[in-house]
């Protein structure tokens, strides 16, 4: 009996650590970029060496890191630039074939509606103003063929009634337009 | 039995050739006659990673905020001095890389803010933005350029072109490198990635590369506000550009966007080292050919099956042409949702314009082929083995 109870407080025991040691990660490879953020100074990281998940990491673009966790068997390789503790850069995974099922068939629903729900939700005021980019980027050029709703870009132009929505918005156009020649500086792309 | 099997499935096989057969002479008519062009651009215009796109922006909540990339808006800004104390201000917060996303093409009547943008520009470290014009097919090399007045070696540049066919285009993807007479030339988005990962883009990966539009945007400063957000600049990329100017508006599958932020995406898209990989045309072809077949399998078996049945309701169905079109538009949907699933778990994007039409071509291809088997029946019965041939007796 004294021995069982042994056992299983060494079992016990053994258990508590590897709990404890579960939050640290055994280097076992890494590129010379990559290095640890300890009160805003750098340290590269190196082979066999023991990062604590609350470390901050940092992996630049092209850099990469394997790391082991011994006690769950398992392995990370983390090759995306981040900049963050090493539990959230972890635990950062991507959505689930569940969830994105989900988000589809939202976006096919909204889609069946009419976009139905974003109408009724709006505000009058919201409507206008994405009728009037409309009408806006229509005198713009040929690549700017339309806006989106949640476009946050656009300036919006204030309120007019019907009749003069599109004198003004030619106004504007021109006015822009006389400001850019005005100034040498272009821009294109 | 098994023989008959065999047969059948050869015939859907030949039923999916003719339903690509029908999209390639489709395609080739419509991209080759004039008063068709509509249809080809309304074809070449369409892709599904704007859905994808649309579905992630779709959810409500702000979305996740750059930590490598800053912007910095000067729409309002039209002074050259003022521009060049903007790029000053910007260098004394200490980022990581500066991208000024203008052409300071011409010296205007203002020469101190000429000679002041000059210095700052040789003093700042900062990659400018140029243009290639005048692009010559036979060598696939520009032959002109548009860079800047103070443009010299000692500055670095990028050329910001946009991948397009000079007309309304949707902005999907960016370039990494392009030839200005013969010599290879790196963009603006790969000159600042560069500069920011310290690592160069291998020379086998300088393939035209998808925008990755995803649920992330990128921090505004006004000019005026600089060093106030000296937190938002340190180590950073930051992009010096205008925001609020419509001539450098682009459409994307977002909307409209500032060509600024086109660059933001375009840049954090290689940082992140998000790069979508895509099929190439051959493949493509193989997986609408092998969908079409699994189309034509399922349609002629669900036609067959509906026609068994003898309740009211089965032959009501088997009857109604919408119903059969509303099983088709699941069956895309399907297709659409497959698609969509491994483009965000495996960041692989299949172009679905192809497989699509030829899937509606497919009840156009069985049709056809059924009128092949009928007329050849007449004279050789072996053909009135066929799946696809109708009885008039019975029918």
């Amino acid at each position: 009996m004294k021995r069982l109870i042994l056992t299983l407080l060494f079992i016990f025991c053994i258990s508590f650590c590897n709990m404890i040691l579960a939050q640290d990660y055994h280097v076992c490879e890494a590129s010379s970029e990559v290095c640890t953020i300890a009160k805003g100074v750098k340290t590269p990281v190196t082979k066999k060496q023991v990062i604590n998940e609350k470390e901050r990491l940092e992996i630049p673009a092209y850099g990469y890191i394997i790391l082991l966790d011994s006690i769950n068997r398992k392995s990370y390789k983390i090759d995306t630039p981040c900049r963050d503790m090493l539990k959230n850069i972890i635990s950062t995974d991507k959505a689930t074939v569940e969830e994105l099922t989900l988000k589809y068939f939202r976006y096919i629903w909204k889609k069946m509606c009419g976009n139905y729900d974003m109408a009724v939700t709006s505000t009058v005021g919201q409507r206008v103003t994405a009728a009037f980019r409309d009408i806006d980027s229509l005198f713009v050029d040929s690549t700017a063929r339309g806006t989106a709703l949640t476009d946050t870009v656009c300036r919006p132009i204030a309120c007019k009634r019907d009749s003069t929505v599109q004198q003004d918005t030619v106004q504007v156009k021109i006015h822009r337009k006389a400001e850019c020649e005005k100034d040498e500086c272009k821009k294109d792309e | 039995m098994k023989k008959t099997n065999s047969t059948a499935l050869i015939e859907h096989g030949l039923v999916a050739v003719i339903a690509m057969t029908l999209i390639v002479v489709l395609g080739w008519l419509s991209f080759n006659i004039k008063f068709l062009s509509p249809v080809a651009r309304a074809i070449q215009e369409f892709s599904l990673s704007d859905m994808y796109y649309n579905i992630e922006w779709q959810e409500n909540g702000a979305p996740e905020m750059s930590r490598d990339i800053t912007l910095i808006d000067i729409t309002e800004v039209r002074k050259r001095d003022e521009i060049a104390n903007v790029i000053e201000k910007v260098k004394q917060c200490s980022p990581a890389v500066i991208g000024v996303d203008i052409i300071f093409e011409d010296q205007n009547y203002d020469i101190h803010g000429d000679m002041v943008l000059m210095d700052v520009a040789e003093a700042s470290g900062a990659i400018f933005a140029y243009k290639l014009t005048d692009y010559a097919p036979m060598t696939d090399s520009f032959q002109e350029r548009v860079r800047s007045y103070f443009a010299t070696d000692s500055i670095k540049e990028g050329y910001v072109n946009a991948i397009g066919d000079m007309t309304a285009t949707c902005l999907r993807r960016f370039s990494i490198e392009r030839n200005f007479r013969g010599q290879p030339q790196r963009s603006f988005t790969a000159q600042v990635a560069e500069a920011y990962s310290k690592n160069d883009i291998p020379l086998g990966k300088t393939d035209d590369r998808f925008i990755n539009y995803r649920f992330i945007d990128f921090p505004v400063i006004k000019y005026d506000s600089v060093l106030a957000n000296r937190n938002l600049i340190k180590d950073r990329i930051v992009l010096i550009g205008t925001i609020g100017e419509e001539a450098d508006m682009h459409f994307t599958p977002l909307g409209k966007r500032p060509g600024l932020k086109v660059q933001a995406y375009s840049i954090q898209t290689v940082i992140d080292q998000k790069n979508i990989e895509t099929t190439d045309d051959n493949t493509l072809m193989l997986l609408s050919l092998l969908i079409c077949w699994l189309t034509a399998l399922w349609q002629l078996y669900w036609i067959k099956f509906v026609n068994s049945r003898k309740n009211s309701l089965w032959v009501f169905l088997a009857n109604s042409n919408i119903f059969f079109n509303g099983i088709t538009f699941a069956w895309l949907a399907l297709l659409a949702w497959l698609t969509y699933i491994i483009y965000e778990r495996m960041e692989y994007y299949i172009p679905m314009v192809m497989v699509l039409a030829s899937v509606v071509l497919v009840a156009e291809a069985r049709d056809i082929y059924a009128a092949i088997i009928n007329g050849l029946a007449n004279s050789n019965d072996t053909f009135k083995k066929s799946v696809y041939y109708k009885d008039k007796k019975t029918s």
